[in-house]
């Protein structure tokens, strides 16, 4: 279903069409080559030999042995990096130990053989000798100045407040304040294709394949390293066996370098399971304390959000995703009153990085669940306390005051979510459980701003070239990561050229070819790829009229005439726009917190069965209503909505990293459980529609928001069939039965 | 360098026997072997060409084979044992139930072993062949601890032989999804009721609760004779709660695994 | 042993089935996910049952037939489940995909009009990160009609 307010006209002939994946014929035949399936001629092996605890020094390491073992090519160890640091964001990870261990599977060394057997047992000859160190595993405790410091400026990586106006005064007025703690837990992404690649080193320039959501970012980290210019490194980077925020950094690619250029032969590296899921990012454990004042009728007066984030060994992205959680940190709600503050701290449990909703996820179970409780104490119904308070278009922002775009549509999407069966019947559908199987249904909703955020000079380039038989080509960002978001540009090529999509050929994920565009991250990769794709389009027949040629345009003519006149290829950058109206915020503000211009909203029905014995829950039905601009590709917004929801599903329910002692207990897929086949329910989408102004032909940034309100749903669900609140994910079995015997004493 | 010997007779098999590690479908052993167990020497079972069939059902037993895919045994037994075919059924994924044996799930003696509860409760026997002849072993003596059995090093299963049921039986399995997990807690049962709904030939397996599949010798008295009142229940969960030694791991709590296994038990009996 | 209809040597019986395939015949389609047999992504048919080429050694399966994603279709023409899972946006990143439709191939060979509970049993050892699953469901209900 489509509901909305976009004048038809707008929907031409190539956008809002849905359309498969570019890659879709090769993907279902197996033809396409993964970038860990490439074999290159007279290629060695890459193997990477890892410490076994998660703290420690490294005291001794001896390769003797097994730079002797037979088709031994090369080993390094961290003498042999040029720059022996790397980071994003901030600059605190080696690249191979020297020293400090932070984290359990923390390289040591590189290993290069004829063949991976080879390579395999040359990495376990290497001699390691550790001095291990009592594991920092608590944030709260990490923050104690006798806890031992695994950073030189001590284990507190970031700190972020914001107050606006009087939190203490308002909520000493509230009607009810709640005060809760919610917990949550660690998400591994879990992409299929556990990753690596294959690089070259020839003539003084390194080539790498290798699957990265940001591969200018990836090349940085290349050149840095490696003590290079940039322009002496190629990373290709499509296509990609899955994403979701785990391929924005780490340090393969260095690697992949490092032993390119130590061998002169090409070499590949394909992580195993195990090692993605020991040294990967994670979705950051949270502990948010929640205080939130309602008045009588449930109008939110007052929402104070205090999060202590476990960041893992090292920053990766912790500063950006701290961020995104204060500006999510009061919903999608108004409120004249409101506080965050957040603390991201080092530990030695995992690493803390990007992950689709990028530190919504957290605080919107926060905020939702406390609304539910709220309602509750008050006899509301917690879905009208929702639509009472619902940010509007050009309402202030309830943390920064900052105005919010136009395209907003999140009462609209409440509006659809209240009106859908699943909620209407909710009621007679409660009735009718039977067996073993308790029933209820819940709501939750969530905001995320699209972009990287104001003060960020968030920009995307197009490269587009017109051939002298009229053919299309366009070199564009983002990357693909398994959204298909290169049909979506072709979708607004051709619409902006007035051709069919079929003659539009569209190539991404090369630092040679697409221009410097930022990362697949962010919710922005139609939104600002796609915008310069149409600015590069807009200037090239802006050329073409220039021409005078006669109506419809001869396309081989023109190519041939901007080819004579060196016009053929057409360079463009679209810049994503700031913050219109700061309100009270000042630009340093803006630095501090990014607030963004536009966001996208999803809000969610689920129907959930419980099992009164066990505490098992079954998902039956998830309706997600998405606030999504004008949906380009129609399929990609819906398959991102099923996937989002699914990831929120198992978030909720499942998924849960855990360490002991900085040391992971569920390292394989057989301890770590996903969704399987088995645990989907009915899936409904539906899109609300609005033109964002800013957007390519109104479109704006879903992919991450659809994620969000799952859990909450599932919360308020479990809930509504058996009275209790969960505070703490997942709602595992074990957990829900708890909460059920507690509340049943 | 690993050995493989692949035999395709019985005979084949019994001359190997005791010279490597017997592997079927390798779904474990395999896994095992890529987290570090040393294994040099492997015999191969999944290609005897003359062992038993799936599935034979004689009078008042099913007799299933060890060796075959446990995909095989289930459609073979086609409704009959409910509660065999429902544990093997959550037994792993398709790819892994296409390739997995009784035989090797039996071997494995994993404390969390779904097909085993099914075949404690139904006093079902395993057929071993060796280089003396065959014996029989009943199921539940034939784990001795986690990963230990009874059975010497050049013996082999061929056979299960299960008793088919007079009266009621089923299984419930507790995972943390619905497919593909290890269970929290299984529980199998097996009883009759005599016309004044009182239990009769009350046996209960519980998997997961301790170190291997065990029986509730105290449960199965409470509810031995009797209809399950409210007040039979309770004792019965109660007494189950009291029967089990569970431990704390990374997928679930002694408590929880303590407590749930005397709910299923309530639920077996309520629903 | 056939391989895709072509009969093949296998120089060592304990080499995996998922390595043979891909490092000695180069088909690539059967992916490595795991390695443990948990996420289905190295899924191929022996004899017209799906397994897990991971956990599957040559010399066990020395004498068998072996389909892989290669197979499933022929040189001019999409299976019709490959064909569905384009028509339905069934892929996202496409790492799982291969194996996804081995299974369902071996399912419709079967059972060419599943249920949605058979579909989905069927597709319980093959992990999918992207779509949800759904639109899986939705491409094999459109060939199984």
């Amino acid at each position: 279903m489509v509901i909305g307010d976009v004048d038809a006209p707008t929907l031409t002939r190539s956008v809002g069409r849905a359309m498969p994946a570019r890659d879709a014929v090769d993907v279902a035949t197996g033809a396409l080559e993964f970038l860990t399936d490439k074999t290159l001629p007279d290629m060695v092996h890459g193997k990477i030999v890892r410490v076994d605890i998660p703290h420690g020094r490294l005291v001794g390491l001896d390769t003797t042995a097994a730079r002797a073992m037979p088709g031994v090519v090369a080993v390094l160890t961290a003498s042999d990096v040029p720059r022996n640091i790397q980071g994003v964001v901030v600059p605190d990870r080696p690249v191979l130990i020297d020293g400090r261990i932070r984290q359990l599977g923390d390289p040591v060394a590189l290993v290069a053989a004829e063949t991976l057997a080879e390579a395999e047992a040359a990495a376990a000859a290497v001699s390691v000798e550790l001095e291990p160190l009592p594991a920092v595993s608590d944030p709260q405790l990490a923050l104690d100045p006798e806890s031992p410091r695994l950073h030189q400026g001590g284990n507190l990586l970031m700190e972020l407040h914001h107050e606006r106006g009087d939190v203490e005064t308002a909520l000493a007025n509230a009607a009810v304040v709640v005060d809760e703690v919610f917990h949550t837990q660690a998400q591994e992404h879990v992409c299929l294709e556990p990753g690596g690649g294959v690089g070259v080193y020839t003539n003084g320039l390194f080539t790498i394949w290798i699957g990265t959501q940001y591969p200018g970012g990836t090349q940085q980290d290349v050149s840095w390293a490696l003590g290079v210019e940039p322009d002496d490194v190629r990373i290709i980077s499509t296509p990609m066996g899955g994403a979701f925020g785990a391929k924005v950094d780490g340090p393969v690619a260095i690697f992949l370098a490092l032993l390119a250029k130590a061998t002169e032969r090409p070499v590949r590296i394909v992580l195993t399971r195990e090692e993605v899921m020991n040294t990967g990012t994670k979705r950051h454990p949270f502990r948010v304390h929640t205080r939130l004042g309602l008045d009588a009728e449930g109008g939110i007066v007052a929402v104070a959000t205090d999060a202590l984030v476990d960041a893992g060994p090292y920053a990766s992205f912790s500063p950006a995703v701290l961020k995104v959680s204060g500006e999510t940190s009061t919903g999608p709600y108004r409120t004249e009153t409101a506080s965050f503050r957040g603390r991201a701290v080092y530990t030695n449990n995992g690493n803390g990085g990007g992950f689709r909703g990028y530190g919504v996820p957290q605080v919107a179970f926060a905020i939702e669940t406390a609304i539910l409780e709220g309602a509750r104490r008050l006899g509301l119904d917690a879905v009208e306390v929702k639509r009472r308070n619902m940010l509007r278009p050009g309402d202030p922002h309830g943390l920064y005051g900052h105005i919010v775009g136009p395209s907003f549509r999140a009462t609209e999407a409440l509006d659809a979510i209240v009106g859908h069966p699943w909620w209407r019947d909710r009621e007679e559908w409660k009735q009718q459980a039977s067996g073993p199987w308790l029933r209820g249904t819940g709501i939750g909703a969530a905001l995320k701003g699209c972009g990287y955020g104001s003060g960020r000079g968030d920009h995307a380039g197009a490269r587009l070239a017109i051939g002298t038989d009229g053919s299309i080509t366009i070199w564009a960002g983002p990357n693909h990561s398994g959204t298909g978001v290169d049909a979506a540009y072709a979708q607004v090529a051709a619409d902006t050229l007035g051709r069919p999509y079929e003659d539009i050929d569209i190539r991404v994920g090369d630092t040679e070819l697409v221009p410097e565009s930022g990362s697949s991250a962010a919710s922005r990769s139609l939104y600002v790829g796609g915008s310069a794709v149409m600015t590069a389009c807009r200037e090239l027949m802006a050329r073409i009229d220039e021409l005078g040629l006669e109506a419809p345009i001869d396309w081989a003519e023109a190519g041939r005439r901007l080819a004579e006149a060196g016009r053929a290829l057409v360079e463009a950058t679209f810049v994503a726009p700031d913050v219109e109206d700061l309100g009270p915020l000042s630009a340093a503000d803006v630095e501090r917190y990014s607030p963004h211009r536009v966001y996208g909203s999803a809000v969610q029905v689920a129907r959930i069965e419980i099992n009164r014995y066990t505490g098992e829950i079954a998902v039956r039905g998830v309706a997600c209503a998405v606030d999504c601009g004008v949906a380009v590709n129609p399929a990609g917004v819906i398959g991102q909505t099923e996937g989002g929801i699914i990831q929120g599903l198992g978030w909720a329910l499942m998924e849960d990293f855990k360490y002991e002692d900085g040391v992971p207990q569920t390292k394989s897929l057989e301890t770590y459980l996903i969704p399987t086949a088995g645990d989907i329910p009915e899936l409904d989408t539906i899109l609300v529609e609005s033109e964002e102004e800013s957007g390519p032909f109104g479109a704006k940034g879903i992919a991450e928001v659809v994620l969000v309100p799952t859990a909450p749903a599932i919360v308020a669900a479990i809930h509504d069939a058996t009275g209790v609140t969960v505070d703490r994910l997942p709602a595992s079995p074990e957990a829900v039965y708890r909460l059920m015997r507690e509340s049943a004493a | 360098m690993v050995e493989l010997a692949t035999p395709t007779t019985i005979e084949e098999l019994r001359a190997l026997a005791g010279s490597g590690r017997l592997i079927a479908g390798g779904t474990d052993i395999l896994v095992q072997m890529r987290d570090g167990r040393d294994e040099p020497s492997l015999i191969d079972v999944s290609n005897i060409a003359d062992g038993a069939p799936a599935v034979v059902i004689t009078a008042g037993v099913a007799e299933l084979s060890a060796m075959a895919p446990i995909s095989a045994i289930v459609s073979g037994l086609a409704g009959r044992l409910p509660a065999v075919a429902a544990s093997a059924r959550l037994f792993g994924s398709l790819q892994i139930r296409n390739r997995a044996t009784f035989g090797g799930n039996l071997a494995n003696a994993s404390p969390a072993a779904d097909m085993v509860p099914p075949l404690v409760a139904a006093a079902a026997h395993v057929v071993v062949e060796g280089p003396g002849g065959s014996r029989q072993v009943p199921v539940a003596e034939l784990a001795t601890g986690p990963g230990r059995t009874a059975l010497g090093p050049d013996e082999w299963i061929s056979l299960i032989r299960v008793p088919l049921p007079e009266g009621e039986d089923g299984f419930l399995k507790l995972g943390g999804r619905s497919a593909m997990a290890i269970s929290i807690v299984s529980l199998a049962w097996r009883w009759s009721r005599d016309e004044d709904g009182a239990l009769r030939g009350v046996r209960l397996a519980l998997g997961a609760v301790a170190p291997t599949v065990v029986r509730a010798p105290g449960a199965e008295a409470a509810l031995e004779g009797r209809a399950p009142s409210d007040d039979v229940v309770v004792a019965a969960v109660e007494a189950l709660r009291g029967d089990i030694a569970p431990i704390d791991d990374v997928r679930a709590s002694a408590w929880y695994r303590r407590e749930v296994a005397g709910d299923l038990l309530r639920e077996a009996l309520e629903t | 042993m056939r391989v895709n209809g072509t009969a093949v040597t296998t120089p060592d019986p304990a080499r995996r089935l998922l390595d043979f395939l891909r490092d000695d015949l180069g088909l690539i389609g059967a992916k490595e996910g795991c390695g443990m047999g948990e996420c289905g992504a190295c899924t191929v048919l022996v004899d017209g049952d799906p397994v897990c080429s991971c956990l599957v050694l040559v010399g066990q399966v020395a004498a068998t037939d072996v389909v892989t994603v290669e197979g499933i279709g022929d040189d001019h023409r999409l299976h019709p489940v490959q064909e569905a899972f384009v028509d339905h946006y069934a892929s996202q990143c496409g790492f799982c995909t291969p194996g996804v439709v081995v299974s369902v191939a071996g399912l419709l060979a079967k059972n060419p009009r599943p249920a949605e509970a058979d579909v989905r049993e069927a597709l319980e050892g093959n992990l999918c990160r992207c779509t949800g699953y759904q639109a899986i469901f939705r491409a094999v209900a459109s060939v199984a009609e």
